[in-house]
């Protein structure tokens, strides 16, 4: 096996261990709804939502960067340039992220002075981590871009798929450094901040997760490339076209200009549009090669993403995305309905479809099958689906007493919070989280076991080259 | 904007993505087995896109440019599994002619 997929193989099992430390972090944060004084005094529900939401990021960014180590070698026919650097990187990537974690655990917060912001955390949603960890992962994302660049650049071609993603990597590692700077202005900050959060996951994530499952598609169904890169460049255009002023939906209540309620309501209405599209894709491509591959669960896992991301980030999105309802849902867990169900179907059923790609060559399986990727999939799948109706349940809920009947006072929102449909929403978020737990693990246990009886069987049969 | 109309704009709003949706998976499958019952089906989806899209633009507390945003999608959404079909189907064959 090459350096490159050596490397994937450790970012992808990064990644799932991760996905773990993220599914934990968020069934605390759920606890907590349910039993406000639970761990009082050790650790807060602003700690654990924190862990929660950062290592959903951790997760899937390692996720898309053992994807891409592992499908470079195979698109340049070379080692990727700086591999070194990428393999030193990825430890040290690792050990921030562990020590950040600790931090957040153990320290939780500092004084009101520039060094807490160098030292302990920055206090800004997502983008948490201290400053020698932004540095960090700047550096590792600029490593990371170069390893794409510099390895079309020393093999001296490039197809249009990697061209894309080469392309991709300058804002990138541009917006990350939007993480950096203290603005205090707060409506300034979150001006610029939403370009990192929106610009990263609704522009350049999407064209690196489009270019991912291309890649995907191709190995597993052995569709030309050809015929993946006319559909990367068609959905590119409309993800891109809609999505970059779609970034106006986060402007509506942040104190910038009345016009943003126009351009943020408009291109965020057109988004659902491309996703049609891929819907359609995904029917057609499982129709013609019949549904057969020889990894199911990656295949599976694909299709998921497309509807997945039809459903969290279409209707969902839809739901909440005219200025008129915006105004009553945002910042209520119907919004959180919409970013759980748009994550999960937009990039975390891509990287486990790529798990599974992974696995399959790694451990030289002829097919990759069996009940337990069953279970998982369907644990996850649905304890997901549970998940984000119970948060629509309650956001609603928020929404109609809470908003737009109590008018946002804090007795309306304590009477929110007590009404019966936000308490129900809450317990079977909670109940639905259990069991995506239980897929969760369910899903570790298959990645570890599928296959090693058999790849042992071919080792036994053909000796070590 | 009343509380039950926000409910009721809201869920007819997220009711006319799904049914798109729904048109789209019927009318795909459709077009694979070359089912007449399963086009109709997809017919159906976009006649409830299209009703729920009218009831909105009648009777939803949103300003004019936005009902006419609305009523757009709802045609463009006619279009998309047609020419995304046409165009899947298009570039398969021009593949299978080169290879």
């Amino acid at each position: 096996m090459s350096r490159s997929k050596a490397l994937a193989v450790k970012y992808l099992a990064a990644a799932v261990l991760f996905f773990g430390v993220m599914t934990l972090a968020g069934l605390l944060s759920a606890t907590y709804y349910i039993n406000p004084d639970f761990l009082f005094g050790y650790l807060h529900f602003s700690t654990a939502k924190i862990l929660h939401i950062d290592t959903m990021i951790i997760w899937l960014l390692m996720g898309f960067m053992g994807a891409v180590y592992w499908f470079l070698p195979d698109e340049f026919g070379c080692e990727p340039a700086g591999i070194a650097a990428a393999e030193i990187l990825f430890w040290v990537f690792v050990a921030a992220v562990l020590v950040v974690a600790a931090i957040f655990l153990f320290v939780q917060w500092g004084p009101a002075i520039e060094s807490t912001l160098w030292l302990f955390q920055q206090g800004r949603k997502y983008v948490e981590a201290p400053r020698w960890a932004a540095i960090g992962i700047a550096a590792v994302m600029l490593v990371f871009a170069w390893n794409v660049i510099g390895t079309a650049l020393k093999a001296h071609r490039i197809t249009g798929l990697m061209a894309v993603m080469s392309v991709n990597m300058v804002p990138l590692v541009l917006l990350y450094l939007i993480a950096l700077p203290k603005i205090d202005n707060m409506a300034v900050d979150l001006y610029w901040w939403w370009w990192l959060v929106h610009l990263w996951v609704e522009a350049t994530w999407e064209i690196l997760i489009s270019c991912i499952m291309a890649l995907t598609i191709m190995r597993l169904l052995g569709t030309s490339r050809r015929i993946v890169e006319g559909w990367l460049y068609i959905e590119i255009s409309l993800v891109l076209g809609t999505g970059i002023l779609g970034l106006g939906h986060h402007y509506f209540w942040i104190g910038t200009p009345d016009y943003w309620l126009g351009i943020g309501g408009f291109f965020s209405a057109l988004e659902p549009l491309p996703l049609l599209g891929m819907v359609v894709h995904a029917v057609y491509d499982a129709g013609v090669h019949r549904m057969r591959t020889t990894n199911r669960p990656a295949f599976y896992w694909t299709l998921a993403e497309a509807f997945g991301n039809f459903l969290g980030g279409g209707v969902f999105g839809f739901m909440i995305t005219l200025p008129q309802l915006n105004l009553f849902a945002h910042g209520t867990q119907w919004t959180v309905s919409h970013g759980h169900f748009a994550f999960w179907g937009a990039y975390a059923c891509g990287v486990l479809s790529v798990c599974y790609i992974a696995l399959q060559e790694q451990r030289r399986l002829a097919t990759v099958d069996g009940p337990g990727w069953i279970w998982a999939f369907v644990l996850l799948n649905g304890g997901l689906v549970g998940m984000v109706g119970s948060l629509l349940i309650a956001g609603m809920a928020q929404a109609f007493f809470e908003r737009a009947i109590g008018g946002s006072t804090l007795d309306a929102f304590i009477a929110g919070q007590e009404n019966p449909w936000f308490r129900l929403g809450i317990y079977s978020r909670f109940g639905f989280g259990l069991m995506f737990a239980a897929g969760y693990l369910t899903l570790a246990w298959n990645l570890l076991a599928v296959g090693r009886q058999q790849s042992a069987a071919v080792a036994r049969a053909v000796p070590a080259e | 904007m009343s509380p039950p109309a926000l409910l009721l704009t809201s869920l007819s709003l997220g009711l006319m993505v799904l049914a798109a949706g729904a048109y789209a998976l019927l009318y795909g499958i459709g077009r694979l087995k070359n089912s007449r019952a399963l086009l109709i089906a997809a017919a159906c989806a976009y006649g409830l896109l299209a009703l729920d899209a009218a009831v909105l633009v009648q009777a939803a507390p949103l300003g004019q440019a936005w009902k006419l945003l609305i009523a757009a999608s709802a045609l463009a959404y006619l279009r998309i599994p047609p020419l995304t079909w046409w165009y899947l189907q298009r570039t398969h064959r021009d593949e299978g002619a080169h290879t």
